[in-house]
Protein backbone atom coordinates (compact mmCIF):
# COMPACT_ATOMS: atom_id res chain seq x y z
CA UNK A 1 0.00 0.00 0.00
CA UNK A 2 1.33 3.51 -0.77
CA UNK A 3 1.72 6.26 1.48
CA UNK A 4 -0.42 9.12 0.70
CA UNK A 5 1.72 12.79 0.88
CA UNK A 6 -0.77 14.89 2.67
CA UNK A 7 -0.69 12.61 5.79
CA UNK A 8 2.99 12.73 5.43
CA UNK A 9 2.86 16.26 5.58
CA UNK A 10 0.82 16.26 8.20
CA UNK A 11 3.47 13.96 10.12
CA UNK A 12 6.04 16.36 9.68
CA UNK A 13 4.26 19.71 10.77
CA UNK A 14 3.66 16.94 14.11
CA UNK A 15 6.78 16.26 14.36
CA UNK A 16 8.27 19.69 14.01
CA UNK A 17 5.56 21.33 16.65
CA UNK A 18 6.59 18.59 19.09
CA UNK A 19 10.36 19.57 18.65
CA UNK A 20 9.61 23.15 19.04
CA UNK A 21 11.97 24.58 21.67
CA UNK A 22 10.07 27.60 21.76
CA UNK A 23 6.80 26.75 22.55
CA UNK A 24 7.09 23.04 23.67
CA UNK A 25 4.04 20.70 24.94
CA UNK A 26 1.47 21.55 21.98
CA UNK A 27 -2.09 21.31 22.43
CA UNK A 28 -4.48 19.59 20.45
CA UNK A 29 -5.50 22.18 19.05
CA UNK A 30 -1.77 23.80 18.58
CA UNK A 31 -1.58 20.92 16.02
CA UNK A 32 -4.54 21.34 14.27
CA UNK A 33 -4.01 24.83 13.71
CA UNK A 34 -0.56 24.42 12.65
CA UNK A 35 -1.70 21.94 10.04
CA UNK A 36 -4.45 24.18 9.02
CA UNK A 37 -2.16 27.23 8.85
CA UNK A 38 0.58 24.56 6.88
CA UNK A 39 -1.97 23.13 4.42
CA UNK A 40 -4.45 25.26 3.41
CA UNK A 41 -7.42 23.26 4.80
CA UNK A 42 -9.34 22.32 7.85
CA UNK A 43 -8.33 19.01 9.76
CA UNK A 44 -10.31 17.45 12.86
CA UNK A 45 -9.62 16.35 15.92
CA UNK A 46 -9.87 13.08 15.03
CA UNK A 47 -7.30 13.19 11.83
CA UNK A 48 -4.77 14.45 14.28
CA UNK A 49 -5.44 11.72 17.21
CA UNK A 50 -5.51 9.20 14.14
CA UNK A 51 -1.93 10.40 12.76
CA UNK A 52 -0.68 10.29 15.98
CA UNK A 53 -1.61 6.54 16.43
CA UNK A 54 0.06 6.35 13.00
CA UNK A 55 3.19 8.10 14.30
CA UNK A 56 3.29 5.91 17.45
CA UNK A 57 2.78 2.84 15.22
CA UNK A 58 2.19 0.14 17.91
CA UNK A 59 -0.67 -1.86 16.43
CA UNK A 60 0.39 -5.00 13.41
CA UNK A 61 -0.44 -2.59 10.76
CA UNK A 62 2.37 -0.05 11.31
CA UNK A 63 3.64 0.66 7.53
CA UNK A 64 5.60 3.69 9.09
CA UNK A 65 7.89 2.71 11.58
CA UNK A 66 8.50 5.88 12.96
CA UNK A 67 8.12 4.18 16.73
CA UNK A 68 7.07 7.81 17.97
CA UNK A 69 7.24 8.22 21.73
CA UNK A 70 4.64 10.93 21.92
CA UNK A 71 3.25 11.23 25.10
CA UNK A 72 0.21 13.58 26.56
CA UNK A 73 1.59 15.63 29.62
CA UNK A 74 -1.51 16.84 31.83
CA UNK A 75 0.36 19.20 33.80
CA UNK A 76 1.55 20.92 30.59
CA UNK A 77 -1.99 20.24 28.48
CA UNK A 78 0.47 19.05 25.24
CA UNK A 79 2.14 16.43 23.66
CA UNK A 80 5.94 15.77 24.18
CA UNK A 81 8.20 13.03 23.05
CA UNK A 82 9.64 10.88 25.92
CA UNK A 83 12.90 10.73 24.34
CA UNK A 84 13.89 14.25 23.71
CA UNK A 85 16.17 13.65 20.89
CA UNK A 86 13.97 11.68 19.07
CA UNK A 87 12.75 13.32 15.00
CA UNK A 88 10.85 11.55 11.93
CA UNK A 89 13.70 13.14 10.26
CA UNK A 90 16.14 10.33 11.66
CA UNK A 91 14.14 7.10 10.82
CA UNK A 92 16.13 4.49 9.79
CA UNK A 93 14.84 2.96 6.57
CA UNK A 94 14.30 -0.63 6.79
CA UNK A 95 15.44 -3.14 3.96
CA UNK A 96 12.65 -3.24 1.51
CA UNK A 97 12.52 1.18 1.94
CA UNK A 98 16.00 1.02 0.80
CA UNK A 99 16.11 -1.27 -1.97
CA UNK A 100 12.91 0.96 -3.36
CA UNK A 101 15.22 4.20 -2.52
CA UNK A 102 18.32 2.17 -4.68
CA UNK A 103 16.02 1.55 -7.59
CA UNK A 104 14.55 4.92 -7.92
CA UNK A 105 17.97 6.77 -7.52
CA UNK A 106 18.74 4.25 -10.51
CA UNK A 107 15.77 5.11 -12.53
CA UNK A 108 16.79 8.87 -11.84
CA UNK A 109 20.04 8.50 -12.95
CA UNK A 110 19.49 6.08 -16.20
CA UNK A 111 17.33 9.58 -17.12
CA UNK A 112 19.95 11.97 -16.48
CA UNK A 113 23.31 12.48 -18.58
CA UNK A 114 22.90 12.87 -22.13
CA UNK A 115 19.04 12.65 -21.65
CA UNK A 116 18.10 15.47 -19.08
CA UNK A 117 19.31 19.38 -18.26
CA UNK A 118 22.52 20.03 -15.87
CA UNK A 119 20.22 20.93 -12.79
CA UNK A 120 18.63 17.63 -13.31
CA UNK A 121 21.79 15.80 -13.20
CA UNK A 122 23.35 17.99 -10.55
CA UNK A 123 20.44 16.85 -8.62
CA UNK A 124 20.69 13.38 -9.47
CA UNK A 125 24.23 13.52 -8.29
CA UNK A 126 23.54 14.43 -4.83
CA UNK A 127 20.74 12.19 -4.68
CA UNK A 128 23.27 9.65 -5.64
CA UNK A 129 26.01 10.88 -3.03
CA UNK A 130 23.45 10.55 -0.53
CA UNK A 131 22.27 7.30 -0.64
CA UNK A 132 25.59 5.82 -0.74
CA UNK A 133 26.52 7.44 1.73
CA UNK A 134 24.01 6.97 4.08
CA UNK A 135 23.16 3.02 3.02
CA UNK A 136 26.59 2.22 2.03
CA UNK A 137 26.57 -0.81 4.08
CA UNK A 138 23.17 -1.95 2.80
CA UNK A 139 23.81 -0.98 -0.69
CA UNK A 140 26.83 -2.82 -0.92
CA UNK A 141 26.68 -5.71 -4.01
CA UNK A 142 23.90 -4.06 -4.96
CA UNK A 143 22.79 -5.24 -9.11
CA UNK A 144 21.81 -2.77 -11.44
CA UNK A 145 17.92 -2.98 -11.46
CA UNK A 146 16.93 -1.16 -13.88
CA UNK A 147 18.11 0.27 -17.50
CA UNK A 148 16.44 2.92 -19.37
CA UNK A 149 17.59 3.45 -23.44
CA UNK A 150 20.62 5.84 -23.02
CA UNK A 151 21.50 6.81 -26.50
CA UNK A 152 24.99 8.90 -27.39
CA UNK A 153 25.00 12.63 -26.65
CA UNK A 154 22.88 14.31 -29.16
CA UNK A 155 24.82 17.09 -31.01
CA UNK A 156 23.19 20.51 -30.36
CA UNK A 157 22.31 19.21 -26.67
CA UNK A 158 24.46 21.37 -25.02
CA UNK A 159 21.42 24.21 -25.98
CA UNK A 160 19.12 22.75 -23.93
CA UNK A 161 20.09 25.01 -21.10
CA UNK A 162 19.82 27.84 -23.17
CA UNK A 163 16.67 27.03 -24.66
CA UNK A 164 14.49 25.47 -21.24
CA UNK A 165 15.76 29.66 -19.04
CA UNK A 166 14.61 31.27 -22.65
CA UNK A 167 10.97 28.97 -22.68
CA UNK A 168 10.85 29.66 -18.47
CA UNK A 169 11.71 33.71 -18.96
CA UNK A 170 9.52 34.22 -22.21
CA UNK A 171 12.76 35.30 -24.18
CA UNK A 172 13.18 35.31 -27.74
CA UNK A 173 15.81 34.00 -29.42
CA UNK A 174 18.27 33.62 -32.67
CA UNK A 175 20.12 30.91 -33.54
CA UNK A 176 21.88 29.93 -36.76
CA UNK A 177 20.70 26.55 -38.33
CA UNK A 178 20.91 23.87 -40.87
CA UNK A 179 18.12 21.99 -42.73
CA UNK A 180 19.38 18.13 -43.52
CA UNK A 181 16.93 17.74 -46.26
CA UNK A 182 17.10 21.47 -47.79
CA UNK A 183 20.58 21.58 -47.29
CA UNK A 184 20.51 25.34 -46.71
CA UNK A 185 21.20 27.47 -43.67
CA UNK A 186 18.68 30.36 -42.15
CA UNK A 187 18.84 32.20 -39.32
CA UNK A 188 15.16 32.40 -37.68
CA UNK A 189 14.20 34.21 -34.70
CA UNK A 190 12.04 32.06 -32.70
CA UNK A 191 9.72 32.82 -30.01
CA UNK A 192 10.90 29.59 -27.77
CA UNK A 193 7.41 27.47 -26.20
CA UNK A 194 8.28 23.85 -25.78
CA UNK A 195 11.63 21.59 -25.56
CA UNK A 196 10.46 18.31 -26.96
CA UNK A 197 11.54 14.81 -26.95
CA UNK A 198 11.00 12.07 -29.19
CA UNK A 199 13.43 8.91 -29.66
CA UNK A 200 15.73 10.18 -27.73
CA UNK A 201 16.34 13.14 -29.96
CA UNK A 202 15.58 16.47 -28.63
CA UNK A 203 13.58 19.42 -30.20
CA UNK A 204 12.09 22.89 -30.04
CA UNK A 205 8.71 24.34 -30.62
CA UNK A 206 8.06 27.86 -31.22
CA UNK A 207 6.72 30.58 -32.94
CA UNK A 208 9.15 31.35 -36.02
CA UNK A 209 8.72 35.16 -37.04
CA UNK A 210 10.99 34.50 -40.31
CA UNK A 211 8.28 31.81 -41.10
CA UNK A 212 5.23 33.17 -39.42
CA UNK A 213 3.80 30.34 -37.75
CA UNK A 214 5.16 27.50 -35.10
CA UNK A 215 7.45 25.37 -36.49
CA UNK A 216 9.98 22.86 -35.00
CA UNK A 217 13.53 22.66 -34.95
CA UNK A 218 16.00 19.61 -34.06
CA UNK A 219 18.52 20.89 -31.25
CA UNK A 220 20.52 19.03 -33.15
CA UNK A 221 20.51 21.17 -36.69
CA UNK A 222 21.26 24.36 -34.43
CA UNK A 223 23.98 26.64 -34.12
CA UNK A 224 25.27 29.50 -31.45
CA UNK A 225 21.52 30.54 -30.74
CA UNK A 226 21.56 34.21 -28.53
CA UNK A 227 18.88 35.81 -26.57
CA UNK A 228 17.41 38.78 -28.03
CA UNK A 229 15.60 41.89 -26.44
CA UNK A 230 12.49 41.62 -28.47
CA UNK A 231 8.68 41.58 -27.10
CA UNK A 232 8.06 37.68 -27.06
CA UNK A 233 5.02 36.39 -29.06
CA UNK A 234 3.10 34.05 -27.31
CA UNK A 235 0.31 32.53 -29.65
CA UNK A 236 -2.76 32.46 -27.68
CA UNK A 237 -4.08 29.21 -29.12
CA UNK A 238 -0.59 27.10 -28.61
CA UNK A 239 -1.13 24.39 -25.56
CA UNK A 240 1.53 22.53 -24.75
CA UNK A 241 -0.19 19.90 -23.64
CA UNK A 242 -2.10 19.15 -26.61
CA UNK A 243 0.07 20.20 -29.47
CA UNK A 244 1.53 17.39 -31.10
CA UNK A 245 -0.95 15.16 -29.12
CA UNK A 246 -2.78 13.83 -32.43
CA UNK A 247 1.04 13.59 -34.24
CA UNK A 248 2.86 10.37 -33.85
CA UNK A 249 6.59 12.51 -33.92
CA UNK A 250 7.68 16.19 -34.22
CA UNK A 251 7.24 16.96 -37.88
CA UNK A 252 3.64 17.62 -39.32
CA UNK A 253 3.19 17.10 -43.03
CA UNK A 254 2.59 20.07 -44.57
CA UNK A 255 -1.05 20.49 -45.75
CA UNK A 256 -2.51 17.25 -44.08
CA UNK A 257 -4.86 17.01 -41.24
CA UNK A 258 -5.92 14.62 -38.95
CA UNK A 259 -7.24 11.50 -40.93
CA UNK A 260 -8.25 7.79 -40.26
CA UNK A 261 -5.26 5.61 -41.38
CA UNK A 262 -5.82 2.18 -42.03
CA UNK A 263 -3.15 -0.52 -42.00
CA UNK A 264 -2.40 -4.43 -41.90
CA UNK A 265 -0.53 -6.11 -39.42
CA UNK A 266 1.45 -9.38 -40.48
CA UNK A 267 0.68 -12.12 -37.95
CA UNK A 268 4.06 -12.80 -36.70
CA UNK A 269 4.03 -8.71 -35.95
CA UNK A 270 0.15 -8.18 -34.22
CA UNK A 271 1.61 -8.97 -30.94
CA UNK A 272 3.86 -6.04 -31.10
CA UNK A 273 1.51 -3.50 -32.27
CA UNK A 274 -0.91 -4.95 -29.89
CA UNK A 275 1.63 -4.69 -26.97
CA UNK A 276 2.69 -1.27 -28.07
CA UNK A 277 0.22 1.04 -30.06
CA UNK A 278 1.48 3.29 -32.35
CA UNK A 279 -0.60 6.20 -30.77
CA UNK A 280 -3.50 5.93 -28.35
CA UNK A 281 -6.03 6.53 -31.16
CA UNK A 282 -5.05 2.87 -32.43
CA UNK A 283 -7.91 0.43 -32.45
CA UNK A 284 -8.21 -3.05 -34.20
CA UNK A 285 -11.08 -2.84 -36.72
CA UNK A 286 -10.39 -6.06 -38.18
CA UNK A 287 -8.78 -9.45 -38.93
CA UNK A 288 -8.78 -12.76 -41.34
CA UNK A 289 -8.42 -16.20 -40.47
CA UNK A 290 -4.67 -16.24 -40.81
CA UNK A 291 -3.58 -14.09 -38.27
CA UNK A 292 -3.59 -10.51 -39.83
CA UNK A 293 -5.00 -8.12 -38.01
CA UNK A 294 -6.41 -4.32 -39.67
CA UNK A 295 -5.52 -1.35 -37.23
CA UNK A 296 -6.87 2.30 -37.60
CA UNK A 297 -4.97 4.61 -36.16
CA UNK A 298 -6.67 8.81 -36.03
CA UNK A 299 -3.23 11.29 -36.86
CA UNK A 300 -2.42 14.38 -38.92
CA UNK A 301 0.45 12.34 -40.54
CA UNK A 302 3.87 13.03 -39.78
CA UNK A 303 7.07 12.58 -41.41
CA UNK A 304 8.03 9.89 -38.37
CA UNK A 305 5.15 8.09 -39.52
CA UNK A 306 6.49 7.63 -42.92
CA UNK A 307 9.52 6.37 -41.83
CA UNK A 308 7.91 3.91 -39.32
CA UNK A 309 5.46 2.29 -41.71
CA UNK A 310 8.69 2.58 -44.02
CA UNK A 311 11.05 0.81 -41.30
CA UNK A 312 8.30 -2.07 -41.00
CA UNK A 313 6.96 -2.47 -44.39
CA UNK A 314 7.54 -6.04 -44.29
CA UNK A 315 4.91 -6.21 -41.96
CA UNK A 316 2.98 -3.49 -42.31
CA UNK A 317 0.87 -2.87 -44.95
CA UNK A 318 -0.87 0.68 -45.19
CA UNK A 319 -4.62 0.34 -46.63
CA UNK A 320 -5.57 3.59 -46.64
CA UNK A 321 -5.58 6.42 -47.14
CA UNK A 322 -3.91 5.69 -50.88
CA UNK A 323 -1.48 8.74 -50.66
CA UNK A 324 0.08 7.57 -47.56
CA UNK A 325 0.41 4.34 -49.37
CA UNK A 326 2.24 5.29 -52.41
CA UNK A 327 4.28 7.92 -50.47
CA UNK A 328 5.25 4.28 -48.70
CA UNK A 329 5.80 2.84 -51.91
CA UNK A 330 7.85 5.71 -53.43
CA UNK A 331 10.09 5.27 -50.07
CA UNK A 332 10.75 1.65 -51.18
CA UNK A 333 11.41 2.10 -54.62
CA UNK A 334 14.20 4.87 -53.95
CA UNK A 335 15.68 2.37 -51.51
CA UNK A 336 15.92 -0.12 -54.11
CA UNK A 337 16.98 2.18 -56.17
CA UNK A 338 19.40 3.56 -54.40
CA UNK A 339 20.76 0.23 -53.49
CA UNK A 340 21.20 -0.39 -57.19
CA UNK A 341 22.85 2.75 -57.73
CA UNK A 342 25.86 2.10 -54.69
CA UNK B 1 37.71 56.28 -32.74
CA UNK B 2 34.68 56.36 -31.17
CA UNK B 3 32.73 52.81 -31.01
CA UNK B 4 29.54 52.35 -31.10
CA UNK B 5 27.80 52.10 -27.55
CA UNK B 6 24.39 50.51 -28.77
CA UNK B 7 24.40 46.74 -29.65
CA UNK B 8 22.56 45.48 -32.42
CA UNK B 9 21.79 42.59 -33.84
CA UNK B 10 21.67 42.03 -37.94
CA UNK B 11 20.26 38.91 -40.12
CA UNK B 12 21.56 39.44 -43.34
CA UNK B 13 21.66 35.93 -44.97
CA UNK B 14 23.72 36.52 -48.25
CA UNK B 15 24.99 34.34 -50.00
CA UNK B 16 28.30 33.94 -52.27
CA UNK B 17 27.02 30.59 -54.09
CA UNK B 18 29.45 29.07 -56.52
CA UNK B 19 30.34 26.12 -58.33
CA UNK B 20 32.42 24.45 -55.43
CA UNK B 21 30.88 25.78 -52.62
CA UNK B 22 28.30 28.12 -51.22
CA UNK B 23 28.94 30.67 -48.76
CA UNK B 24 26.85 31.40 -46.70
CA UNK B 25 26.93 35.42 -44.29
CA UNK B 26 23.99 34.59 -41.55
CA UNK B 27 24.43 37.00 -38.82
CA UNK B 28 25.99 39.79 -37.61
CA UNK B 29 26.90 40.57 -33.68
CA UNK B 30 27.56 44.22 -33.32
CA UNK B 31 28.64 44.49 -29.84
CA UNK B 32 30.42 47.16 -27.95
CA UNK B 33 33.59 45.31 -27.56
CA UNK B 34 33.89 43.13 -30.44
CA UNK B 35 32.13 42.29 -33.84
CA UNK B 36 30.91 39.05 -34.77
CA UNK B 37 29.98 37.12 -38.02
CA UNK B 38 29.05 34.20 -38.53
CA UNK B 39 28.93 31.97 -41.49
CA UNK B 40 27.39 28.70 -42.84
CA UNK B 41 29.39 26.88 -45.58
CA UNK B 42 28.03 24.19 -47.23
CA UNK B 43 30.12 21.82 -49.50
CA UNK B 44 29.03 20.89 -52.85
CA UNK B 45 29.74 18.07 -55.73
CA UNK B 46 32.23 19.74 -57.74
CA UNK B 47 34.46 17.57 -55.46
CA UNK B 48 34.02 14.04 -54.40
CA UNK B 49 34.85 14.65 -50.95
CA UNK B 50 33.12 18.40 -50.55
CA UNK B 51 36.31 19.54 -50.88
CA UNK B 52 37.94 21.58 -48.06
CA UNK B 53 37.68 25.19 -46.47
CA UNK B 54 39.87 27.92 -44.55
CA UNK B 55 40.36 31.69 -44.03
CA UNK B 56 43.07 33.81 -44.55
CA UNK B 57 43.89 36.27 -41.98
CA UNK B 58 44.06 38.88 -44.22
CA UNK B 59 40.63 39.29 -43.73
CA UNK B 60 39.17 42.71 -42.87
CA UNK B 61 36.13 44.38 -42.44
CA UNK B 62 35.87 47.80 -44.13
CA UNK B 63 33.62 50.70 -43.13
CA UNK B 64 31.21 53.16 -45.37
CA UNK B 65 33.84 55.49 -43.59
CA UNK B 66 36.43 53.86 -45.26
CA UNK B 67 38.22 52.81 -41.86
CA UNK B 68 39.36 49.24 -41.87
CA UNK B 69 39.12 46.54 -39.26
CA UNK B 70 40.84 43.39 -39.13
CA UNK B 71 40.46 39.92 -38.76
CA UNK B 72 40.78 39.12 -34.72
CA UNK B 73 39.38 35.36 -34.02
CA UNK B 74 38.40 32.98 -36.12
CA UNK B 75 36.26 29.88 -34.71
CA UNK B 76 35.65 26.66 -36.38
CA UNK B 77 37.83 27.72 -39.31
CA UNK B 78 41.24 26.97 -39.36
CA UNK B 79 43.65 29.67 -40.96
CA UNK B 80 45.17 29.11 -43.97
CA UNK B 81 47.49 27.39 -45.46
CA UNK B 82 45.63 24.78 -42.45
CA UNK B 83 42.59 23.83 -44.31
CA UNK B 84 38.89 22.16 -42.98
CA UNK B 85 38.76 18.96 -45.11
CA UNK B 86 35.01 17.69 -45.76
CA UNK B 87 34.63 13.99 -46.35
CA UNK B 88 31.37 14.56 -48.04
CA UNK B 89 29.35 16.74 -50.35
CA UNK B 90 26.70 17.23 -47.78
CA UNK B 91 29.16 18.12 -45.44
CA UNK B 92 28.21 21.23 -44.35
CA UNK B 93 30.58 24.11 -41.37
CA UNK B 94 29.35 27.02 -39.56
CA UNK B 95 32.50 29.23 -38.23
CA UNK B 96 32.55 32.48 -36.70
CA UNK B 97 34.95 35.68 -37.04
CA UNK B 98 35.71 37.99 -34.96
CA UNK B 99 36.86 42.11 -35.52
CA UNK B 100 37.10 45.20 -33.44
CA UNK B 101 33.87 47.29 -32.47
CA UNK B 102 31.95 48.99 -35.25
CA UNK B 103 32.58 52.89 -35.32
CA UNK B 104 30.03 54.71 -34.46
CA UNK B 105 27.28 55.62 -36.93
CA UNK B 106 28.93 52.70 -39.67
CA UNK B 107 25.84 52.43 -42.25
CA UNK B 108 27.27 49.38 -43.84
CA UNK B 109 30.29 47.29 -44.06
CA UNK B 110 32.28 45.20 -46.84
CA UNK B 111 33.61 41.99 -45.82
CA UNK B 112 37.46 41.10 -47.67
CA UNK B 113 38.97 37.94 -47.14
CA UNK B 114 41.77 39.41 -49.41
CA UNK B 115 42.63 42.12 -51.93
CA UNK B 116 45.38 39.83 -53.51
CA UNK B 117 44.67 39.06 -57.15
CA UNK B 118 44.20 35.98 -58.71
CA UNK B 119 41.81 34.17 -56.25
CA UNK B 120 38.57 33.73 -55.49
CA UNK B 121 38.78 35.46 -52.32
CA UNK B 122 35.18 35.38 -50.39
CA UNK B 123 34.03 38.83 -50.24
CA UNK B 124 30.49 40.57 -49.64
CA UNK B 125 30.31 44.15 -50.60
CA UNK B 126 27.81 47.04 -48.87
CA UNK B 127 26.39 44.86 -46.28
CA UNK B 128 23.40 46.89 -45.27
CA UNK B 129 24.10 47.79 -41.10
CA UNK B 130 20.88 50.46 -41.13
CA UNK B 131 19.45 50.80 -37.31
CA UNK B 132 16.18 49.82 -38.96
CA UNK B 133 17.68 46.37 -39.90
CA UNK B 134 19.54 45.84 -36.80
CA UNK B 135 17.56 44.28 -33.58
CA UNK B 136 18.69 44.69 -30.30
CA UNK B 137 20.33 41.58 -28.40
CA UNK B 138 19.38 39.87 -24.90
CA UNK B 139 22.21 39.51 -22.40
CA UNK B 140 25.31 37.76 -24.08
CA UNK B 141 25.39 33.74 -22.65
Amino acid sequence: MSLNTEPILRYRIINACIRNKQKPYPSMQDLIDACNEKLGHEFTVSTIQKDIKDMKGNDEYDRLNYKAPIKYSKSNDGYYYTDPDYSIDDIPLNDDEIDSLYAIKDLLQSFSGSRMSESFNHLVEKLNTYVVEKYNNKGKNKKLLIQTENAPLQRGFQYFEFFLSAIKKNTTVNFLHYSYKKKSFSCPIVHPYLLKEFKNRWYVIGYSESHKEIRTFGLDRINNPIELNRDFIQDPNFDPAFYLEDVYGVYPIKGKGKQLIEFKVSPNYTNYILAQPIHKTQKKVGFEPDGHLIFTVELIPSVELMNEFFANSRQIWVQKPNWIKDRIIKMLNESVEGNENN
Amino acid sequence: MKTTKKEFVYLPQLVKDDHTSALHLLRIEAREKYTKIDFGYQAKDYYDNGGWVNIYKTTYLLTNDKIKLPLVNAENIPYAPDKHHFETTVDYLFFSLYFPPLPAGTDSIDFIESDEPGKDWFKFYDIDLGLRKGILPGKLI
